[in-house]
């Protein structure tokens, strides 16, 4: 009961929350809808799922987002198109489920927020095979566990209807050793957190005068306490620097081991002698700070790198191959040469191969970057990457995997993208030449001090060798390039890896696709007339058949205004990929076909027995942010460019709309001369469509795919806008070149620090517990300076 | 003084108690997702179904 | 698949009324002694109601019957949510509520009759306090069970403060309440001096910390949320700084001894101490406050989120205080006078109670299943209490100021600008009257909560079932265990094994070594200090059992302005015999350090029977049953053989002739007495061996006994 009672008052306070905060938002994933489309829903997925979610009286799902969903904007729900049946494919489960074959990770696409955690984890009460489904917020990677008589699929297709789309991640060996490794590190943590703070208390003590019995009594106490620090806690820096020193390299870890060395021996020699100089308190609080620091370092990569890491894990696509006579769902892996598979409508090919039976319309945009149909038909080659527009084809495989032409293209690419960013690599070098430096002034400091005594030469070495702090050059540049991919992923930008922020912050100039990246990419009825309204019926009732781009849009345009059942039925439908489709409808014989436009517009004639009764214009709409992305991009210094393969109409439109020089706007331009424009300009961005400008985001320095499957554009750019329009390329810009200014704030910093700290210690002025105080302090500032970045940093995204 | 001989001790027998609880949560991985418990105890009781008609 | 269950809300309910009913009696008693203190008729002039009783009475009511009873009811509301399962014994569940009522109707009954150990907030005597100590063990038992049969696998930050509690809960009240019994109704603790109080201190800052903070944090991390619909600002947050905490905050404690004769060292490590603990305390504010980003027009109606964002923010205030207030120089002003008590109750008033208002506003409602029958009078109970506190905040500060001030004032000459003590007290009686106001209208909103909680109540449906729940049973881990074996058994008994056993080697132990250590031993030998005689030993007894301690200190700081007034300041030998220590934490009367010889024996008679006689405008209470009450001679030899045991240096045949040593010195007293008017007979009064006590306080130094 006092669960209704408070969603129900939250009911009305978060819809009209949603309705007047945000004009017309779309009901369920919230989006701002642009576009005539009318109604409450952004797409036909959100509807889906809103009327589910009604059906099965979970409408507190809004009341529970409106509250706690702290604003994060949600994904459009996915068309429910996929079929999971391959996810009980034995095989299959070999690789991603656990050893008992009833538990598998799932990653959610788009789940962001209490609710996603509330209606996912309901799920057993939906798939009664389902036990339990465990969900993690900060990674969206759920755990799920099967009842004995469950299946993987059935909760699949329910998560997929729920709104969810499900991508299954592959546990392998190293993600187990990553989770003991990650929490062995953070008992190493606790134990140094919990010796280190007692020590110190201890070590107060001591400073404050504390005599006789006590005194002796406290000082051994520490000895205890620093025990395990020295044998357990600080062990990771001992392997590392033995591994280095081993290979004859300089690790940062040299110095720290080096001092911990010297400062443990001189103490114990101390404690046994009894004399006062005892440093346990500066060097557990040494090893706890460091351990602190790089926990914190491992977490922020973790979280960054984990949505551009589940990419790789992701399960390849699907194919349908005949197994004995009937149709079976399988990992394209498992396709051999030879075999037939079925490809349907809306679906892509998942292998290079010759057509078997049927004839279709394809687009193969991906290869050729020309999104008009082409027609095939028995006999023809097609190859993988390629979509299926109008109708079922069988094809027989002739080559799979990384020997198709795509596989060829994506292989090569993906070399490219893996070694380290150039100034991470240059950080670390820097940071190298540091260490060895200071090992040597540490001992220098050593004979220095020996003169004024034993002690004193301690004490100097213990300070040079506790005061350099390695942090900046080792840990905060990589943290930087993680916490600007991590803020990326929370505006729903996935950067592939810090190589490709640098680029981002180095481009210079930026070629802007059209298709799909300044426009919509979909075609929109912009004004239509008929003699008579059966014309219209007849006209969509004939579109409603066909996948073709102008049907899409037609359908879309008037499929709402008329009620499904009143549709006149279609008789000798035919569609003839490349003219256009004709059927009798009601008695009269009716074609639709396309009659040329000009200035950028496609128009669509409706013929009744052979004359012309009707007129369609469609056109394809500038994306509402565009033009203020654009002005953005400019602000920055970049020049942009518009390449398009599409007639000079359109991109010429487009180019005044936009504001750019008629110079600047490049139509009718083939891929391969497209990627030869991209990679004569140094320092290029490509922002383009991830599946039909692959070719050339892959040839820019670097690439943004704004469009496409997320699997595909990953494989081809550096990074992939899963929000519609340009706002987020401009803020993922901004970002970058923010992040490099923090990376040389920071050297500068270290530089500085490192400089003043061995000086000051060599000198002898420093005493060791103040250099251990002063190291993390500098840790921490430029820890923190780089969490804050700077204040554009912060406003990347709008 | 001599009460500290007992009590420091004492003091830190509890200290590390508490840390067999720290390495006793670690190993069981209750830092590992440390977002979505502060979300899911928001969540209304997942009354079984049958028992909704009745309330 | 899905287990079905209903989680037990019957002891929810059962906890949540012990609180709002005992919260009463605490505010009213809070209430009477404030007025006492204004006004020293209302001690009535009988031993059941004079303040040094119920001081004790209230403190102990306010904390362990209040704020405890609230926490449970926190506690076992909460926790079974988060673990998504019932409690794991109903019998222990009712054992522990019913045992814990009883044990604060034993207090209610034996601390007004003068039945105390005179240890501050652990008062009880023997029988209770190890009654305390078993109920302890019952309610960890039945937790750490449940911990064990949970559904839930992560542990919510809440439950981590519910554990650090009942752990570190265990451990303080076990180590503070070792005392060997001479009757049913009378122990003496077995440390001694300045041990006895750095253990007191090291408990009494712990009470503070484990009993009324770290639980209320896990309250607040439960129901904060939970009221204001919105997940807590950085649950990260919570975690660091739950185990910053409990890593090393068992150290507190000596802040409350700045200047006294506990070793320097000790006190710069409770300086340093308390001035760390500023990070943990407003980390949890900053947690708790932000969780309400966003949602604070929500805060203008509801008045359970005003309870928790003023509360938060009193403990912010309470939690800066504090440090501020154990900086030496702070505390060279501010110990002993009416501050600390403002800072007390800025933190039990404001943190502690408003908490309780608000979880019991939100509860209510969902545990009776009924909306709150008036939410007007929620917000007037708000707006009343808030206003009660800070009256009743900023007439202490400005009492505790004065004071301080009025002591430590010297002119040029360094003479003391205000030597007779009476004039501090004095000038701020007018005060007294003003915090009696706050903790009236304190009082009155908390009626007001009452009388609209019971009307809620009353309107609720017949026959409410406890709230049923379902959640899949939880498969021990697989992945990343401690080298891979599931801990099934390990999972939930680590804590109470734990506990068991710390609490097994504790008792052992300390009951061994203790005696041996603490014989005196350890300081140098010091011939100079001779321990009781049996008649002042019967009237420190005395002096604890009228909770004299409540208003007076022994124990002279090592400050100029202090030394002038009360003489030389303590040593640590002093009170090296002193079981317990009575070294007090306020003055609202003078140091009695050093009273011993300043006044003659008739003047401390007709002082105790008539304090306005001999110094006008006091507002001591007066003692006249004193005068009446025999003394009971047969039970010194007991004592002083206990004392004996405890390793105070009596010969055998001190013990031997106990009771003749002890008539004979009474009858040297009353005869000096009777000789200058006193009614005959007095001998054989209590009051004699009150005065054989008074007079021998600083009796070592003065006879150079003492460097």
């Amino acid at each position: 009961m006092g669960a209704a009672v408070y969603s129900l008052r939250m009911e009305q306070a978060a819809v009209t929350d949603l309705r007047t905060a945000r004009a017309r938002a779309c009901l369920h994933c919230g989006s701002r809808m642009s576009g005539p489309a009318g109604g409450d829903f952004c797409c036909a997925g959100c509807s889906a799922v809103h009327a589910l979610l009604k059906a099965r009286g979970l409408e507190s799902f809004y009341s529970l987002r409106g509250s706690t969903g702290r604003g994060r904007l949600g994904l459009p729900a996915a068309l429910p198109s996929e079929r999971f049946s391959y996810l009980d494919d034995p095989e299959f489960l070999r690789d991603y489920a656990d050893p008992d074959g009833r538990g598998m990770r799932l990653y959610l696409e788009g789940t962001h927020c209490a609710a996603c955690v509330w209606l996912t984890e309901k799920l057993p009460e939906f798939v009664p095979g389902v036990e339990r489904l465990r969900l993690d917020l900060s990674t969206g990677v759920a755990r799920l566990r099967l009842g004995p008589a469950g299946k993987f699929s059935e909760a699949a297709e329910e998560l997929q209807r729920l709104g969810y789309r499900p991508h299954p991640v592959r546990v392998d060996e190293s993600e187990a050793l990553r989770v003991r490794e990650e929490r062995a590190h953070l008992i190493r943590l606790g134990v140094s957190a919990m010796a280190s703070g007692n020590i110190m208390l201890l070590a107060i003590a001591l400073y404050a005068g504390v005599d006789g019995g006590l005194q002796r009594y406290f000082r051994w106490l520490s000895l205890a306490l620093y025990l395990p620090v020295l044998l357990y806690s600080a062990q990771p820096f001992f392997r590392t620097a033995w591994a280095a020193l081993r290979r004859r390299q300089a690790s940062i870890d040299v110095p720290i081991v080096l001092g911990i060395l010297i400062g443990t021996v001189a103490s114990l020699v101390n404690l046994v002698l009894g004399s006062s100089h005892i440093y346990f308190d500066s060097l557990s609080a040494i090893v706890f700070l460091l351990l602190a620091t790089r926990y914190l370092l491992r977490r922020v990569n973790q979280s960054a790198f984990r949505a551009a890491r589940l990419m790789h894990f992701m399960a390849p696509s699907r194919a349908r191959v005949s197994r004995g006579g009937q149709w079976v769902d399988c990992p394209t892996d498992a396709v051999q040469v030879g075999d037939l598979i079925q490809v349907l409508p809306g679906e892509c090919f998942p292998v290079d191969g010759v057509v078997a039976a049927g004839a279709t319309s394809l687009n193969r945009a991906l290869l050729t970057g020309e999104s008009l149909p082409v027609a095939v038909c028995r006999g023809a080659i097609v190859e993988a990457g390629t979509w299926n527009l109008s109708s079922p084809v069988e094809v027989e495989v002739r080559s799979r995997g990384a020997s198709t032409r795509l596989g060829g293209i994506l292989a090569a690419m993906e070399k490219g993208l893996t070694e380290r960013a150039p100034i991470v690599a240059y950080a670390d070098r820097v940071g190298r030449a540091f260490v060895v430096a200071v090992s040597v002034l540490s001992v220098v400091g050593f004979f220095v001090g020996l003169q004024y005594g034993w002690n004193e030469a301690v004490n100097r070495a213990l300070a040079v060798a506790i005061i350099v702090c390695p942090c900046t050059f080792a840990l905060a540049t990589p943290l930087a390039m993680s916490l600007a991919i991590g803020k990326a992923a929370r505006n729903g930008v996935l950067v592939k890896g810090a190589e490709v922020i640098e680029r981002l912050g180095r481009a210079r100039t930026v070629f802007l696709d059209k298709t799909g990246t300044l426009t919509e990419g979909e075609l929109e009825v912009t004004n239509y007339e008929t003699e008579r309204p059966e014309d219209l019926e007849a006209l969509v009732a004939l579109e409603s058949l066909s996948v073709h781009p102008v049907a899409l849009a037609i359908r879309r345009r008037f499929e709402r205004s008329q009620a499904p059942g009143a549709r006149p039925r279609v008789a000798e439908f035919a569609e003839i990929p490349g003219w256009g489709i004709r059927g009798r409808v009601g008695g009269a014989f009716y074609e639709v076909r396309a009659i040329g436009g000009e200035g950028g517009e496609t128009r669509v004639g409706v013929f009744r027995d052979g004359c012309l009764v009707g007129r369609v214009a469609l056109s394809d709409r500038m994306r509402p942010d565009a033009r203020e992305a654009l002005d953005g991009l400019r602000a920055l210094g970049l020049d942009a460019w518009i390449l398009s393969g599409d007639s000079l109409g359109p991109v010429d439109r487009v180019a005044r709309h936009l504001g750019l020089a008629p110079e600047r706007a490049r139509a009718r331009t083939s891929p391969e001369g497209k990627s030869e424009l991209v990679k004569s300009v140094p320092e290029s961005l490509m922002v383009g469509d991830g599946a039909n400008d692959a070719v050339a985001l892959a040839s820019a320095s670097v690439g943004i795919a704004v469009r496409g499957g997320m699997e595909v554009s990953l494989r081809a750019a550096g990074a992939y806008s899963s929000r519609p329009g340009l706002m987020p390329v401009l803020g993922l810009v901004r970002l970058s070149r923010e992040t490099l200014r923090v990376i040389r704030r920071n050297l500068v910093f270290a530089v500085l620090y490192n400089v003043v700290g061995v000086t000051w210690a060599l000198s002898g002025g420093l005493s060791p517990l103040a250099a251990a105080i002063l190291m993390p302090a500098s840790a921490l500032t430029v820890f923190l300076s780089t969490m804050a970045g700077t204040r554009a940093l912060r406003r990347a995204f709008p | 003084m001599s009460l500290l001989y007992l009590l420091v001790p004492m003091a830190l027998i509890l200290g590390f108690c508490f840390l067999a609880g720290f390495i006793f949560a670690a190993s069981r991985g209750q830092f590992e997702d440390l977002e979505t418990p502060a979300h899911r105890m928001l969540l209304p009781e997942s009354t079984p179904p049958s028992e909704t008609t009745e309330r | 698949m899905s287990d079905k269950f209903r989680y037990d809300d019957d002891i929810s309910k059962k906890f949540l009324l012990a609180t709002l009913l005992w919260g009463a009696v605490a505010l009213l008693l809070g209430v009477l002694i404030a007025t006492q203190l204004a006004d020293w008729r209302l001690n009535l002039g009988l031993p059941w109601t004079s303040f040094g009783r119920l001081r004790p009475l209230h403190t102990n009511a306010a904390i362990f019957a209040f704020a405890g009873n609230g926490v449970f009811a926190a506690i076992y509301y909460s926790s079974q949510r988060l673990l998504k399962t019932r409690m794991y014994s109903d019998l222990l569940s009712r054992v522990h509520f019913w045992g814990w009522q009883a044990v604060i109707v034993a207090a209610a009954v034996t601390l007004p009759l003068g039945l105390t150990v005179g240890k501050e907030y652990a008062e009880l005597e023997w029988p209770i306090a190890w009654a305390v100590n078993g109920l302890w063990v019952v309610f960890a038992v039945n937790f750490f069970q449940t911990l064990r049969v949970r559904r839930e696998r992560h542990l919510y930050v809440a439950i981590w403060f519910y554990i650090a509690t009942i752990v570190t809960v265990a451990v303080l009240h076990v180590m503070n309440t070792i005392q060997i019994p001479v009757s049913f109704w009378k122990s003496y603790p077995v440390y001694a001096g300045v041990q006895d109080a750095l253990i007191q201190w090291w408990y009494g800052h712990n009470a503070v910390a484990f009993v009324l903070t770290t639980p209320f944090l896990g309250l607040m991390y439960y129901f904060l949320p939970k009221a204001a619909e919105r997940p807590v600002y950085s649950y990260r947050l919570s975690i660091v700084h739950f185990w910053s905490l409990v890593f090393i905050y068992i150290w507190a404690g000596p802040h409350h001894l700045l200047y006294t004769a506990l070793p320097d060292w000790a006190q710069t490590v409770g300086v340093a101490f308390s001035l760390m603990l500023i990070a943990p305390s407003w980390g949890g504010m900053i947690n708790g406050l932000l969780t309400l980003r966003g949602a604070w027009d929500r805060v203008r109606k509801e008045p359970v989120l005003k309870f928790f964002v003023a509360a938060l923010t009193f403990y912010g205030m309470a939690t800066f205080e504090g440090p501020l207030l154990s900086i030496k120089s702070v505390s060279a002003l501010g110990h002993y006078t009416d501050w600390i008590v403002g800072h007390v109750h800025g933190g039990a008033l404001g943190w502690n109670g408003f908490m309780i208002f608000g979880m019991a506003y939100w509860l209510v409602p969902r545990l009776w299943k009924t909306p709150l029958y008036s939410t007007g009078m929620a917000n007037a109970h708000f707006w009343i209490g808030f206003l009660g506190t800070v009256t009743y905040l900023v007439s202490l500060w400005v009492a505790g100021i004065t004071q301080g001030l009025m002591w430590g004032a010297t002119d040029i000459a360094g003479k003391l600008v205000y030597p007779d003590f009476v004039e501090t007290v004095l000038r701020i009686v007018p005060l007294y009257w003003v915090r009696m106001a706050g903790g009236l209208l304190y009082f009155s909103g908390y009626l007001l909560m009452l009388v609209n909680l019971v009307l809620t109540v009353r309107r609720a449906p017949a026959g409410v079932q406890d709230e049923a729940a379902s959640a899949p049973p939880l498969v021990p881990a697989t992945v990343g265990n401690l080298g891979g074996r599931p801990h099934r058994m390990l999972e939930g008994l680590p804590g109470l094994f734990t506990v068991l056993t710390l609490l097994a080697i504790l008792v052992g132990t300390v009951l061994e070594i203790a005696p041996t250590f603490f014989s005196g031993g350890f300081a140098p030998e010091t011939p100079g200090v001779k321990p009781y005689t049996g008649l002042q030993l019967h009237g420190r007894d005395l002096y604890v059992r009228e909770g004299c301690y409540t208003c007076h200190s022994q124990m002279i700081r090592a400050l100029p302005a202090e030394v002038k007034r009360y003489g030389e300041y303590s040593r640590a030998e002093e009170s090296m015999y002193d079981h317990p220590f009575q070294w007090g934490s306020k003055r609202t009367g003078p140091d009695l350090a050093r009273v011993g010889g300043k006044y003659p024996d008739l003047w401390h008679y007709r002082h105790m029977m008539e304090p306005r006689d001999l110094v006008p405008g006091s507002i001591m209470p007066s003692y006249s049953w004193l005068a009446k009450d025999k003394t009971d001679f047969e039970i010194i030899a007991r004592k002083l053989a206990v004392m004996k045991k405890l390793g105070v240096p009596y010969a055998d045949d001190d013990v031997r002739l106990a009771v003749e040593d002890a008539r004979r010195e009474a009858r040297r007293i009353g005869r000096g007495l009777e000789a200058q008017g006193v009614k005959p007979g007095i001998e054989d009064m209590e009051i004699v061996a009150l005065i054989a006590y008074l007079q021998r306080l600083g009796e070592d130094f003065r006879k150079g006994g003492v460097k």
